[in-house]
């Protein structure tokens, strides 16, 4: 997994990393178990203040995405519900909202846009 | 988690020039372990600041520690526990880069030669190279040499990574967060560059007009300072939105910039009508809205058009 | 340290060499390029002034390379003291300079001790001085030091250390050799005040970047204020020149002087001058009763001849000698020490003042000569115009010192009696319209005769007596010139005779078909300590004479005594004697009442009771003859003070100063006029002010609370809004990884 950042954007850098990593993992680039590079090694790679991966790493690791093994590194974890139903929602509906917002400019039709999605799933749900 | 004392500590920390206050009140504590960046136009105090912490210019009141101990009177000890990297990378003309290793060795007492020497590998300058043939950015690196070398507990630098290129900043960058990997190690720098600060900072602080306005982790600087973009020209009414720190008319929309948003700065918004979009600030921007001053409303692109 | 020397060496040694090429040609300059007679003064006079500039370009050098913060952080950021890096920069600074301007005097001093067949006439410990100063020099070192590192509100304020400096080393170096010696103890000691003065601020405010609380305020104020009170008269001279030039010949004055008449009475003579021309005058007998000033105002006997007896006026010059062997004993010192340099052997066991010069005569071609005595040889060396050794001539037993035994003896200062005028006397014997120089020596009187080619001994000294006077003898409209010496309690009178009045008296001698007749009279002790002592030989007898001394203030001593020196007849006389200068004196005067500052009127009425001889100036009679003169000196005077004083308070209350010391200032400001409150202003910074955001009134900003409302003032109006982190530090959660 190739990680990036993008300095002078809107979105702070840890939180770059944090969705990066959360991308690769529920797109399955990154699979259970696997490990991810060390704060201080991730942090030479993208030559930024160890403290900022480290943040990234602990917000990860709270929300349970990445399970710290002490000694050991940092690994992605089992999935696992840790948000309210509310909070699972919200998220839900923003991922939405993006997706929406992105390719309404591309011209699909709505049944055409279903109809990817529907084929998306599918796939999905047979690599997993 | 940690009950230290800051290694940079000021407490009402004024300094007149003439009748002028060039620092007013300025009450800041640098923590242990961490990068601070301190940001400011030209001539807002910061390197008056640096004067005043180093104990070379004497403050009209308030006072200034480093490493505890107050910049009145650093001993020879704390003074060899700082290190400062002079703006411009200011180094004596005549030196050689060994003279420069026999200078700071015989006046440190913590001087590391093995860091010296991979330092100067990694920058391309030889022992023996005279300060002025060197390049810009093997003089800074000489510079970084002679000040990390000494292994400093505390770093001030003065915008370390000006007039460099794009190499020899990223070089002093990986340097800088090398240094601040080990522990216990505090950095207190000064620079005009944004992406670095992004790169280097845990801490942000903002000088405008000789005070202190910004003072804060990077974190809840950023999830603190939020834009609103409303698709209409505003001529009046903004101020009052409760936080407002910054507004600026581009042709027919208004950008706002507003500290620590909440229901009531919602509706004040909406009451001015338009449409308002709520949108993510770039550090840039954030920082840009405090050192924006009064008379720079709307964009230059615009008046110089006429408009 | 060591490395902070290094570094001052490195970075400004460059200079030396260049400063060493031109203080070379200075010193190769003073020694050949004007004169064959070796002028110390001149060489260090140049070579002081070369070094004050090569310190003060070095004091500006090394400390503006570390003026501005980046340098002086590098310098000075690191695990030394502040004091060990000003200590450095000193030690760096005094050894480039010594090695820029020591290397030519040196070699001047060693070549000077080597060969003695050259023909400049000096001594190799005559560089000692020269050597001394030329390091004293250094002092404008830490003066341009302080110009660049100190902040001030005005560039003038700012540069003035340098200047004081200047001054105060010219001030030096010129009352080396000046009339009054003790000068050059004070010469001295106020170089060495200001070299300690201007290190100790330079250090201050090098430690400082450029401030000033801390620094020696008071003394720095004091030379501040005192060359600017020189620079003030400097002016009121130039000023006073300027009047003089112009109005001289406008202006007249008047003087009154006591004289003997030619019956050997003492008389008042009075002129009237017009310029330097003598327009009119007349005398009066002087009378025991009382003054006889009345006698003047007649009008019908002006132009009375003056003409008077042959009289000799000796003054009594021994306080002058002492104070003179008095500040060469501190060269004794270098003297004594540099003797232990090894040197060559001609030179080692020689006494170092082999050689004097003894004055110049015009020879019968109109060519100049100058006479050297070389002691070693024992003769007197001619020179001609073009420096070339044309004769020796070799007086009987000429060996010894010159007759004033201090200076010459123990001395290894003041080698060439150039200077000293007492050491040889020229002599005119008018009838045959030949010129003679009589020299006294330690064992005896010599004159050049024969137009200046023979040496005679013509008059054994009294041993063991110091000369204390040797003077010509004054007769108006007469050609002949006597020689007077005086000795403690004795006088011997010299008189040239011709071959005609051949006497045979054990008094006499005879040299080359002229004679000269001595005549040696004891003073009475009414005599011996007078300072100045008019005597003459009473007309038609051949034992007795008159003399006339003063005793201070206006009283007058007229003795009548014979050569035994019994008096015959003694009479007192109380005269005042109340010249007036000319015009042109009156507007300078009134400048310099504007300028002068109380203190010094002190000083000078203290010192004319004490030498018990004032200044006309001081007495009460002087002011009632001149009522506007008087009243305008007054006026100038009030005028001072008051400027004195409202510009001392200005500067009080501008810096904020308790009523205490604005008390102590403005005391100071009566006594010492407007330089004490412009010495103030040179050296104090002012106090930072700023509007008080709680009562609205100015009010000091460097402490914490406002003076007029007591509300802390650190309530900055922030405008906008600010973010800060109020939490205590935070640090960022790590995960243990």
């Amino acid at each position: 997994m190739q990680l990036k950042v993008n300095l002078g954007g809107n979105r702070p850098i840890y939180k770059q990393i944090i969705d990066q990593v959360r991308q690769a993992v529920s797109s399955g680039e990154l699979p259970v178990g696997a490990s991810l590079p060390s704060v201080r090694q991730l942090a030479e790679e993208l030559v930024i203040n160890h403290n900022t991966v480290a943040r990234a790493y602990a917000e990860l690791v709270r929300e349970g995405t990445l399970e710290s093994q002490h000694g050991r590194g940092v690994f992605v974890a089992k999935r696992r519900s840790v948000f309210s139903a509310t909070e699972r929602k919200r998220r839900f509906q923003h991922a939405l909202d993006v997706f929406l917002a992105d390719v309404s400019v591309l011209g699909y039709s709505a049944d055409q846009i279903q109809a990817e999605v529907a084929a998306k799933l599918e796939s999905f749900a047979a690599t997993e | 988690m940690l009950d230290r004392t800051p290694a940079v500590r000021t407490r009402g920390l004024t300094r007149f020039f003439g009748d002028k206050a060039v620092l007013q009140g300025l009450t800041l504590d640098v923590p242990v372990g961490e990068v601070s960046a301190l940001i400011g136009h030209n001539g807002a105090g910061k390197t008056t600041l640096i004067r005043l912490l180093l104990g070379m210019l004497e403050p009209t009141r308030g006072s200034c520690e480093l490493l505890g101990c107050d910049s009145q009177s650093l001993s020879p000890e704390t003074r060899g526990r700082i290190g400062y990297l002079a703006e411009g990378h200011f180094l004596w003309w005549w030196m050689r880069a060994k003279d420069a290793a026999r200078f700071q060795r015989e006046t440190f007492p913590s001087w590391d030669q093995q860091m010296f020497d991979s330092i100067l590998r990694f920058f391309g300058v030889s022992p023996n190279d005279r300060v002025r043939h060197v390049s810009r950015g093997q003089r800074a690196g000489i510079a970084l040499a002679m000040t990390l070398a000494t292994d400093p507990e505390l770093l001030v630098l003065d915008d370390p990574s000006m007039g460099l290129d794009p190499v020899a900043r990223r070089a002093l960058v990986e340097g800088l967060l090398a240094f601040a990997r080990r522990d216990g190690r505090t950095i207190l720098i000064c620079t005009h560059l944004l992406d670095d600060v992004e790169r280097l900072a845990d801490r942000v602080a903002v000088i405008s007009g000789g005070q202190l306005v910004v003072n804060a982790s990077m974190d809840s600087f950023r999830e603190r300072v939020v834009g609103w973009r409303i698709d209409r020209a505003i001529s009046s009414g903004l101020q009052g939105i409760p936080g407002l720190i910054d507004s600026r008319q581009i042709g027919d929309r208004t950008h706002v910039v507003i500290a620590d948003p909440d229901d009531e700065t919602a509706a004040a918004i909406d009451r001015l009508g338009g449409e308002a979009i709520q949108e993510e600030l770039s550090l840039e921007d954030s920082i840009l809205a405090f050192l924006r001053p009064a008379t720079m409303i709307g964009s230059l692109s615009h008046a110089l058009e006429g408009k | 340290m060591k490395t902070i020397v290094w570094k001052e060496l490195r970075e400004h040694g460059f200079w030396v060499p260049l400063a060493l090429a031109a203080t070379s040609l200075i010193t190769l300059y003073a020694m050949y390029g004007q004169d064959l007679l070796f002028n110390r003064l001149d060489l260090m006079a140049m070579s002081v002034f070369a070094a004050a500039i090569i310190a003060s370009l070095l004091g500006a050098f090394q400390s503006w390379s570390n003026y501005r913060l980046e340098s002086r952080a590098l310098l000075l950021h690191r695990s030394i003291t502040a004091k060990a890096a000003f200590a450095a920069k000193f030690i760096a600074g005094l050894l480039m300079h010594s090695l820029a301007t020591l290397p030519p005097l040196l070699a001047a001093a060693v070549w000077i001790a080597m060969d003695d067949r050259h023909t400049l006439v000096a001594y190799w410990d005559e560089m000692l001085p020269v050597m001394g100063y030329t390091l004293l020099a250094f002092l404008c070192w830490p003066a341009s030091f302080l110009v660049v590192q100190r902040h001030a509100r005005w560039i003038g304020s700012r540069l003035l250390p340098l200047p004081c400096a200047i001054w105060i080393l010219a001030f030096s170096v010129m009352s080396t050799e000046s009339v009054d010696s003790q000068l050059c103890w004070v010469g001295l000691g106020l170089a060495v005040f200001a070299a300690g003065t201007f290190s100790f601020a330079a250090y201050n405010t090098f430690v400082s970047l450029g401030r000033v609380n801390g620094s020696p305020r008071v003394a720095l104020g004091m030379l501040h204020g005192l060359s600017l009170l020189v620079a003030a008269f400097a002016t009121a001279i130039a000023i006073q020149q300027y009047h003089y030039e112009h109005s001289y010949l406008a202006g007249t004055s008047t003087t009154h002087s006591i004289r003997l008449d030619q019956d050997g009475e003492p008389i008042l003579a009075f002129a009237e001058f017009s310029g330097n021309q003598i327009r009119r005058s007349k005398a009066a007998k002087m009378s025991t009763e009382g003054s006889v000033l009345d006698q003047l105002k007649a009008v019908d006997d002006w132009e009375v001849s003056l003409s008077r007896l042959p009289t000799w006026y000796l003054a009594n010059s021994e306080p002058r000698l002492a104070s003179m062997n008095a500040s060469q004993k501190l060269f004794q010192v270098l003297g004594t020490l540099a003797r232990r340099i090894a040197t060559p052997p001609r030179t080692a066991d020689a006494d170092s003042l082999q050689r004097n010069l003894v004055g110049q005569i015009l020879n019968p071609k109109l060519a100049v000569w100058i006479y050297v005595l070389d002691r070693r040889s024992g003769k007197i060396l001619v020179y001609s115009e073009d420096n070339e050794l044309t004769h020796e001539l070799s007086p009987e037993k000429a060996t010894g010192a010159i007759r004033f035994r201090e200076l010459a003896d123990n001395s290894a200062w003041n080698a060439n009696f150039y200077y000293s005028h007492y050491s040889a006397a020229q002599v005119v014997y008018a009838p045959q319209g030949e010129t003679y120089l009589v020299v006294a020596f330690e064992d005896a009187a010599y004159v050049l005769e024969n137009d200046g080619m023979t040496v005679s001994r013509f008059f054994d000294m009294p041993n063991g007596t110091p000369l204390i006077a040797s003077s010509k003898c004054n007769q108006f409209g007469a050609g002949v010139v006597d020689q007077g010496l005086r000795f403690g309690d004795r006088l011997v009178m010299i008189q040239p005779r011709g071959d005609r009045e051949r006497k045979t008296t054990s008094e006499t001698a005879s040299v080359q078909g002229v004679r000269y007749f001595q005549t040696t009279v004891n003073l009475p002790t009414q005599l011996v300590d007078a300072p100045l002592l008019q005597i003459a030989r009473l007309p038609g007898s051949r034992d007795e004479l008159v003399a006339l001394a003063t005793k201070g203030g206006d009283n007058y001593l007229w003795v009548r005594l014979n050569v035994a020196g019994e008096v015959l007849e003694e009479r007192t006389y109380h005269q005042p004697t109340p010249s007036t200068g000319p015009a042109y004196q009156q507007a300078p005067q009134v400048l310099v009442a504007a300028l002068f500052p109380l203190i010094g009127f002190g000083l000078l009425v203290m010192i004319s009771l004490s030498v018990g001889q004032g200044l006309e100036q001081f007495e009460w009679d002087y002011w009632l003859a001149n009522p506007s003169a008087s009243i305008a000196f007054c006026a100038f005077l009030v005028l001072q003070i008051v400027v004195a004083l409202s510009l001392t308070y200005w500067a009080c209350r501008h810096y904020r100063f308790s009523k205490t010391v604005t008390r102590r200032w403005l005391f100071a400001s009566l006594l010492g006029g407007p330089f004490v409150g412009l010495g103030l202003m040179s050296v104090t910074t002012p106090v930072a002010i700023q509007w008080c955001a709680t009562c609205r009134k100015r009010c000091r900003a460097d402490v914490g609370e406002c003076e007029n409302c007591q509300q802390a003032l650190d309530q900055p109006s922030r405008r906008g809004i600010e973010i800060f982190d109020n939490e205590r530090v935070n640090p960022v959660a790590t995960v243990a990884i």
